[in-house]
């Protein structure tokens, strides 16, 4: 059974790494403005010639 | 859905191309501008921006070419709207209103291709922003601004301050909202073996561990998540007020430090749970506060409608100077359709103000030299010549604004949940304390626990969530039907309203519409469609009224129409020389010179007369549907419109020429006699009205444009939806009183068990969450329906 000590402590750093990829997201402004870019990747770069 | 009629639509702005349609390229435009902006792109290899979004043709806005923007030279001036810069290095954030679509965004973000010297530009669609980098060494502020109003999407400059001001960040809610459903998340986890009745006993190391673990988790969302709750307890208990945070910190402290007892001393789980849970809720309830309309200002000042610099005589040289330096005695100079800045005295020029911005009275006034002309009026003649008597902060426009400072005036409209915590705080209290009095001498360690439970089974999240979710909800079904609210405290000043107070025009009215064609002579078909081809050229409501009066005449390419501000407009054609315009500039001597009329060569033909164009439906609005209400109407018109009038209000009910100031008066006497006033007007001169007013409802055709402050702001044709914007605030407020009522039952009964000491740790972890959702589902569930039901939808 104590292998379950193990998995707790595997599955909190996980988390805590979701939870400062989240924090890394908000800090980087992606929370700012949350519609723009759901605009921009429709929009195709031109070829390159 | 197509008419079997085809009208040649403009490739660009996607207008009916109303004069000669010019061909260029394969496509028609309606105008110059229009093609100018489309050989710009089409240079450029921009062309995909007509292919993005389909709307984007048919929402453009009519590149702005002829505004003036010298002023924008001066270095200072110009450094005053920078965010930043540095000799290689500019940067700056535009507000633009007439963003759109997504070809918009992609059209900005392509900036760089048109203009050389631009770094980077990207845009924040929500706000209407546009963030541009730029080099100051190859491209000029000025050259910037002119160039995006070129094409169309001319900027509404704000200084530096102003637009800093729009963009508080909701940074630290977001990182403390994260970690609130991190250790949530978790803590959830680690107490399902508790839920699910794990044998404390045989697995006493896995229960021991878990609880600990729950308790360091616990400890970010109390010290960091629910810090704003705790720090508004301790400002509100400073200053010695009784504020919504402070049962609320009382709760969250109470569970934190029982739990944190509890499992220290071995004696059960605690309830750190419920409180993850119950802080995890408020932030979001409190996010979605601070979301709502983060791009809509609600709080305009008359700097927003004032230029932002003036042409002031320096050394005997006319030099722009920003507005704020402008000084009692300077001499300044202000052109045809610019806002006079400031009170001051007219030194020389034909000044023909149109104070219609001030008063709402639409015909220009003529005022003669040495005489005062006032702030906020607009030249329509040619060039004026001042001299500045009042600081622009004391000016009478500014004063409207300012006289009425006392924020707090809308205290007699109590705000119902900040009213119900106070008492409820005092009641918890209290009845906190009886338990441990009660129990103290009996039983030292059960008083701790009964004491503790009632804090915490009473804690009145409902209170908070409540609000926040049902009024956020109610905010959202009314943006979608163009009424948008500045707060939530909003819906329940709505909901007391019982007396309405309207403006005429601009918020009854719209446009304005010929009502009476007096014909001197014989008018052929070919002279009205001459006429009408004159008065196209002019963007004046009264030759907007004439040509859509004509609309059966097609329409010609005049070459030789000159447009006369303030005065009319006039033309050669074949050697006729046909002028439309007002009597005294056409020199008509009659006893009624009303309206427009119009001359050919020596020949009066017709004089029109026009009325203003009631909104359809009012009917069935006012004499229907808002027949409970007393309604007033405060025109700063003439009484002129009195028998159409009296289909809607009653003749007593009805003052005219008002001026601001008998309008905000009429209203605080209404207020005096004890009605909740609701005010719906347009202008700048309903804006103390609109103040004072318990909700100002800033009537507008164009959500982005300047609307004087106000508590709503209502999209014109919205106002035929006023009885069920008033009924479904009503009903809004029902729904959060029921879940008051229901919470306050709910916790009444566990409080029962509470202070008897018997209720168990468990199910008091269980009953908080339980209550909260409860009354999110209610809140959510009874708005949808009440918006549906209402038609708000």
């Amino acid at each position: 059974m104590s292998i379950i000590i193990l998995l707790i402590a595997c599955s909190l750093v996980l988390a805590s790494g979701f939870l400062f990829a989240f924090i890394w997201s908000v800090k980087s402004g992606q929370m700012e403005d949350t519609s723009t870019p759901a605009m921009r990747i429709l929009n195709d770069e031109e070829k390159q010639d | 859905m197509k008419t079997s009629e085809v009208k040649e639509l403009c490739y660009h702005c996607g207008d009916e191309c109303k004069h000669e349609a010019i061909l260029w390229d394969e496509h028609v435009f309606c105008c110059e501008g229009c093609k100018t902006v489309y050989s710009l792109l089409k240079e450029n290899d921009l062309c995909n921006y007509y292919s993005i979004d389909e709307d984007a043709a048919r929402l453009n806005r009519k590149p702005v070419a002829s505004k003036l923007y010298e002023y924008l030279d001066d270095a200072e001036i110009a450094d005053a709207f920078l965010q930043f810069k540095s000799s290689e290095k500019a940067q700056v954030v535009f507000f633009i209103p007439d963003m759109h679509c997504s070809s918009c965004v992609w059209l900005l973000e392509k900036l760089y291709k048109i203009l050389p010297g631009i770094q980077h530009s990207r845009v924040n669609f929500d706000r209407k922003e546009l963030h541009v980098a730029y080099d100051p060494r190859e491209l000029s502020f000025r050259t910037l601004v002119e160039k995006l109003s070129a094409l169309g999407y001319e900027p509404a400059l704000q200084s530096r301050d102003e637009s800093k001001r729009g963009q508080k960040s909701n940074k630290g809610l977001l990182y403390r909202l994260g970690v609130a459903g991190f250790c949530m998340g978790n803590i959830m986890l680690f107490s399902f073996p508790e839920y699910l009745g794990m044998d404390a006993t045989s697995q006493q190391t896995f229960a021991r561990l878990f609880q600990f673990l729950n308790l360091a988790l616990a400890i970010p969302v109390v010290s960091f998540s629910a810090f704003p709750f705790l720090s508004g307890a301790y400002k509100g208990l400073r200053s010695k007020t009784f504020n919504i945070d402070l049962p609320l910190a009382i709760g969250i402290l109470t569970l934190f430090s029982r739990s944190a007892y509890e499992v220290v001393s071995q004696s059960g789980p605690g309830f750190f749970d419920s409180l993850s849970a119950l802080v995890f809720f408020l932030l979001v309830g409190r996010w979605m506060q601070d979301k709502a309309y983060e791009a809509l200002s609600f709080e305009r000042d008359y700097a927003s409608y004032f230029p932002v610099a003036v042409e002031v005589l320096k050394q005997g040289v006319w030099r722009f100077s920003s507005l704020d330096k402008l000084a009692v005695g300077e001499h300044i100079r202000v052109k045809s359709n610019e806002l006079i800045p400031a009170d001051s005295r007219l030194i020389d020029g034909d000044a023909r103000i149109d104070y219609s911005f001030v008063t709402g009275e639409s015909l220009a006034e003529k005022v003669g030299k040495g005489e005062t002309v006032y702030a906020g009026g607009r030249q329509t003649a040619g060039i004026l010549h001042l001299e500045v008597l009042k600081p622009v902060s004391q000016s009478y426009l500014t004063s409207l604004w300012n006289q009425h400072g006392d924020t707090e005036k809308k205290s007699g409209m109590k705000v119902f949940s900040d009213q119900v915590g106070k008492w409820f705080t005092l009641v918890l209290i209290a009845l906190a304390l009886i338990t441990l009095v009660y129990w103290l001498p009996i039983n030292s360690e059960k008083a701790f626990l009964a004491f503790t439970a009632v804090l915490i089974v009473a804690c009145p999240c409902v209170l908070v969530i409540a609000a926040p979710f049902a009024f956020g909800n109610a905010m959202r079904w009314l943006g979608k039907k163009g009424i948008y609210l500045k707060n939530m405290d909003v819906v329940e000043k709505v909901a007391q309203v019982d007396t309405l107070a309207f403006d005429k025009t601009g918020t009854l009215s719209e446009g304005s519409l010929v009502s009476d064609v007096r014909e001197f002579s014989d008018v052929s078909a070919e002279q009205y469609a001459l006429i009408r081809s004159v008065v196209a050229v002019s963007s004046h409501p009264l030759s907007r009224a004439l040509y859509a009066h004509l609309s059966v005449f097609p329409t010609q390419n005049l070459e030789h129409v000159l447009e006369v501000p303030g005065k009319g407009v006039e033309a050669w054609v074949d050697d006729q020389h046909i002028r439309v315009g007002s009597a005294d500039w056409l020199g008509i001597d009659s006893d009624d010179k009303s309206g427009v009329f119009v001359k050919c060569d020596e020949q009066v033909m017709m004089q029109l007369k026009l009325r203003p164009r009631y909104r359809a439906g009012l009917d069935a609005v006012l004499n229907l549907q808002l027949s409970d209400y007393p309604k007033y109407l405060f025109s700063g018109d003439q009484a002129g419109e009195v028998p159409i009038l009296r289909r809607w209000f009653r003749e007593e009910n009805m003052q005219f020429a008002c001026s601001p100031m008998d309008k905000r008066e009429a209203i605080t006497t209404l207020q005096s006699k004890g009605a909740h006033v609701m005010m719906l007007g347009d202008g700048l001169n309903d804006a103390g009205a609109l103040q004072s007013a318990d909700v100002g409802v800033a009537i507008t055709e164009d959500i982005n444009q300047f609307t004087p402050a106000s508590e709503v702001i209502m999209v014109g044709k919205s106002i035929n939806d006023l009885p069920k914007f008033l009924q479904f605030c009503k009903n809004t407020l029902k729904v959060v009183k029921g879940s008051f009522i229901f919470s306050l039952v709910y916790n009444s009964i566990w409080m029962y068990f509470a202070m008897r000491g018997e209720l168990q740790p468990l199910v008091a972890a269980l009953l908080m969450p339980i209550s909260s959702i409860t009354v999110f589902t209610i809140n959510t569930l009874g708005i949808r329906y009440f918006a549906r039901k209402g038609g708000i939808q």
